[in-house]
């Protein structure tokens, strides 16, 4: 078998046609089966045969081979020789969740709910399956958007079958996304995809690019009124440092979502915004007037001084604690985050 | 209040960009804060684009992580400056060591203006400069180079904190900032004629305006990594 890297090379049964793309382990190429023309993704890693990215590739080749769901595209062939090794699987046309959520982003929140559940129905497959396997790698880039509309998860490169005493793998995951105790080493559990699925949640709902600098995701305060107060507790308990803190794995966080109803808490916090205060002042007004219509400058009887004072105070002291007392977070709003440079990655290495 | 932006990033005549640049804005609850950032990776210094690409990253995230405790007691310009030269000393020092451990000479400058609101202030460490623009041309930053090259570096040598000045933003000003490779060639006078007068009024505008003196400079010989930011005022 010879390796050609360039349109029209033939590997095995396949040609190639164009290079779709460049992942850590090498190139991803469109390629087509000489005999059937039908259309197939190849996934080839070059160098020393038990090199990290051809070890990589034999592993998420196995992976896939355990792994029989229509929103994970399945193993057709696992070519290997000295030169390299060569993953060929279905091909999915589409976009990446990546560009829609860059044309799209801020989603409208039942929009963004509605692709959660999708996402964390695929990444609830994976946990659930025996043994358990933990993803790791969950981003927007990763997952697809078929011409059908369905979602499907590629790049099983950094999955990982769940097993005790894990700690002392290699570091994967993409800053930003990756759960804090991820990017220490410090044992990975399939809460971790938890965390990498709210870093995508928050995201879609506010624009911010979690791998972009300062390379965390927006929390539950910085969303806004127009999302729900359930959505943001859930986001923020799932990005929470401590892994105990948030749901166990997928299916405990598709529970979880599948509680919120945005529309009905959106009226809510719209009733909360609006109403309250406009109930608020009006009763202020109306006191006043009542005081004034009813004892035009003579003494107020004490009882009733006592009623309306008490009342008052208590509106005016929900008012300060509202406005004084309450921590809801100093930024509102980030936006741009333009960053052109020709260094590649993040932090200080060559 | 910044209305639009418009960005330069060419390579001119070297294999690779070693300048590094980045623009953030976030609305906080005092108010709009913006962060315009250059930095030039010192030309012929060994990984340049690292120093610069490296400084760049460090800023951005104290911009969102830092810098919106600091502001919550007000925009004091001594707290910020504090704040800055930490965070540029942390900086300077992991440069500097990664450097000797390396063997590399890893150095970059660094211009930064920061708006909030209508006022604003800038930061520069090195050669790159700041205007303001409005019906007439005004330099925010010293000529900071030497004979023997830039006196004010990020990385390299001993650390020097970052000159800075400050201002009220007037209506309808514009600041620019570049890397010395984009004021090489091209002299203040220029800049005003294509930016200035208060002529420009959308991002169309002013990136046809910074292409038009990319071209020029490219045309009067420039063969340097040219870089630039513009930023319109209301």
């Amino acid at each position: 078998m010879s390796i050609y890297e360039a349109e029209g090379a033939v590997i095995g049964r396949y040609r190639l046609i164009k290079k779709l793309g460049k992942g850590g382990m090498g190139a991803v190429w469109l390629a087509e089966h000489t005999g059937l023309h039908t259309r197939f993704a190849m996934k080839m890693a070059a160098g020393d045969i038990n090199g990290l990215s051809r070890s990589c590739l034999r592993t998420e080749a196995e992976r896939m081979k355990t792994l029989n769901d229509r929103r994970i595209p399945y193993l057709v062939d696992f070519i290997e020789d000295d030169e390299c090794s060569v993953l060929v699987m279905e091909y999915v046309e589409g976009i990446t969740l990546e560009e829609y959520i860059g044309k799209n982003a801020p989603l409208d929140e039942e929009e963004a709910l509605g692709l959660m559940k999708k996402l964390c129905d695929i990444v609830a497959f994976l946990h659930n399956s025996r043994p358990r396997i933990l993803y790791r790698d969950i981003k927007p880039s990763n997952f697809m958007i078929s011409a059908g509309g369905e979602l499907r998860l590629l790049d099983f490169g950094t999955a990982l079958i769940q097993t005790e005493g894990m700690q002392g793998e290699e570091i994967c995951g993409t800053r930003g996304y990756a759960a804090p105790e991820q990017l220490k080493n410090s044992g990975v559990r399939a809460d971790a995809d938890v965390y990498s699925l709210a870093a995508v949640y928050s995201y879609m709902l506010s624009a911010v690019d979690p791998s972009r600098p300062p390379f965390h995701p927006v929390r539950g305060e910085e969303l806004g009124r127009m999302v729900s107060r359930s959505t943001k507790k859930l986001i923020d308990s799932c990005l929470s440092p401590d892994p105990d803190k948030r749901p166990a794995n997928g299916i405990a966080l598709r529970g979880r979502l599948e509680k919120i109803r945005p529309g009905r808490e959106k009226l809510l916090n719209c009733m909360e915004e609006h109403l309250y205060q406009l109930i608020m002042w009006t009763q202020v007004m109306a006191a006043c007037i009542l005081l004034w219509a009813r004892h035009g400058g003579h003494p107020i009887p004490e009882a009733e001084f006592i009623c309306y004072s008490i009342s008052l105070l208590s509106l005016l002291w929900g008012f300060i604690r509202e406005e004084f007392f309450t921590d809801p977070g100093f930024v509102l709003q980030r936006s741009w985050n333009i960053i052109l440079s020709s260094k590649e990655g993040t932090g200080l290495h060559f | 209040m910044v209305l639009f932006y418009s960005l330069l990033y060419e390579k001119g005549g070297r294999e690779r960009n070693e300048d590094s640049m980045a623009l953030h804005r976030m609305e906080t609850r005092a108010g709009e804060l913006t962060m315009a950032l250059i930095c030039d990776g010192m030309g012929g210094e060994d990984k340049g684009e690292l120093a610069s690409g490296y400084l760049v990253e460090c800023l951005s995230v104290w911009f969102y992580d830092k810098l919106p405790s600091v502001l919550r007691n007000g925009f004091r310009r001594g707290r910020i400056q504090r704040c800055l030269q930490r965070q540029l000393f942390t900086v300077h020092e992991e440069l500097r060591r990664f450097g000797l451990e390396n063997k590399l000479r890893c150095g970059t400058t660094m211009t930064m203006l920061l708006i909030f609101n209508r006022q604003y202030l800038l930061f520069q460490s090195g050669d790159s400069m700041a205007y303001s623009l409005g019906r007439k041309i005004r330099a925010l930053t010293p000529r900071q180079g030497n004979d023997r090259g830039v006196d004010r570096c990020i990385g390299i040598g001993s650390f020097k904190a970052p000159h800075m000045s400050g201002g009220r933003v007037a209506c309808n000003e514009g600041f620019l900032i570049h890397s010395d490779g984009f004021g090489d060639r091209i002299t203040p006078k220029d800049m005003l004629g294509a930016l200035g007068g208060g002529r420009i009024k959308e991002r169309g505008e002013a990136d046809k305006a910074l292409r038009t003196l990319a071209k020029a400079g490219v045309r009067r010989g420039c063969r340097d990594n040219m870089s630039a930011i513009y930023l319109g005022c209301s």
